[in-house]
């Protein structure tokens, strides 16, 4: 785990992206950007270094879904660890983000040991 | 009636004259119905011919007969084609009425729903939100407050525990009361915690709230094509789907949990 980490956050609930924020802060992460759906995300990714994307499903103007096939498609963005956290639980949507190529996925409403065991995960597969 | 039976010789004759007019009832009513079948016969064939006649127009026109074609148009507008019109009409008059009398039955709730119901239901929903968003807005920055002191209490017990080491403090501040303390911060960080995890609320039902705000909408949008249809005036018109989340396809499969996903995670070799 590395602390300096930037970290990009997508909900458009400021509930939730100040939890994740505090949950993120209390594993140790500080470096911590928010954005409110997959179009500013996908801005912030081209403007700025992010190491990390946590973003939820369903989102006005551009879902998660279609952020993470956006990312994907990214010759300089492709590679990047993302987690979808969103209440989406049918078996159909975890498929196809997995398709779409998502790292790793939790369901709403998830604790802090799943976020941190999740990306825990993440992490050992992309350094492995 | 059977004479074998007959043991009054008067009434044979009595029978006989009720035969006779009962027969000639019973021709009356066969001569009535048959009529009536050649009657309504006549107009099938009448129908038939109709048809046979647009028929050869419209094979005339095709073929560039107009000498032919003319005369089948002057033909309908003979008395044949009155009929046919003046059905046309007794149907277009029963349609009419018919949606005259939907209108009438929709009017006072149908038209009211997409002018003032709809919308306010959409209003009264988004306000669920808005308090529910403030509420745990509210809770978060009381949290966020306490951590920051939890924080500092934390350092400060490290301190303690350094001083006590090295005897700079009152013997009564014993290595159990610096466990107690070390005990209590960290109870009250996970319950802090678990205070804002729990705010998780206003986002897993304010998206269910969305979602039924996007389906109202819909709705109200179909309800005003409707009343369009029908003619009825609209004062306001469907409100355009602001934010609006994707609807969720009718045959889907749901997971339960966490653990249902880590196993579909599993099989994806996650």
């Amino acid at each position: 785990m590395n602390p300096k980490m930037k970290i990009l956050v997508v909900d458009d609930f400021t509930t939730m992206r100040r939890i994740v924020r505090n949950l993120l802060k209390q594993l140790g992460y500080e470096n911590i950007e928010e954005a409110e759906d997959g179009q500013e995300a996908f801005s912030k990714l081209k403007n700025d270094k992010f190491h990390f994307i946590i973003s939820d499903w369903n989102m006005p103007h551009m879902t998660g879904i279609e952020l993470l096939q956006q990312v994907r498609a990214d010759l300089e963005l492709k590679t990047l660890p993302f987690l979808m956290v969103t209440a989406e639980s049918e078996k159909e949507k975890v498929i196809e983000a997995i398709k779409s190529g998502v790292n790793n996925y939790i369901i709403k409403p998830f604790t802090a040991e799943i976020l941190k065991e999740k990306m825990d995960k993440i992490f050992e597969k992309v350094n492995a | 009636m059977n004479p074998k039976h007959n043991l009054n010789p008067a009434e044979p004759e009595i029978n006989e004259v009720e035969k006779d007019k009962t027969l000639q009832e019973m021709e009356r009513a066969v001569a009535l119905i048959f009529n009536k079948i050649l009657e309504e016969g006549n107009r099938i064939k009448g129908f038939m011919g109709i048809i046979e006649d647009v028929q050869a127009l419209l094979e005339s026109i095709i073929q560039g007969d107009i000498e032919t074609a003319e005369k089948y148009v002057v033909k309908f507008t003979g008395l044949g084609g009155k009929d046919l019109f003046v059905e046309v009409g007794k149907i277009t008059r029963k349609l009419h009425d018919s949606i005259k009398e939907f209108q009438d039955t929709i009017r006072p709730r149908l038209q009211d729903m997409p002018i003032n119901e709809l919308p306010q239901a959409n209003d009264k929903l988004n306000w669920v939100i808005q308090k529910t968003e403030e509420a745990a807005s509210r809770t978060i920055s009381l949290v966020e407050k306490h951590l920051l002191y939890l924080d500092k209490s934390s350092s400060l017990i490290r301190c303690l525990e350094g001083w006590k080491r090295e005897n700079r403090i009152p013997s009564e501040l014993d290595r159990g009361s610096l466990d107690q303390l070390l005990l209590m911060n960290k109870e009250l960080s996970k319950d802090l915690m678990e205070i804002m995890l729990a705010q998780d609320f206003q986002d897993l039902t304010g998206q269910i709230i969305k979602k039924v705000m996007a389906l109202i909408a819909e709705i109200e949008s179909h309800l005003v094509q409707i009343l369009r249809i029908f003619g009825l005036k609209m004062e306001s018109v469907a409100r355009p789907e602001k934010g609006e989340r994707p609807r969720r396809p009718v045959m889907e499969t749901v997971v339960s949990s966490q653990s249902d996903v880590d196993d579909i995670l599993k099989q994806f070799g996650f």
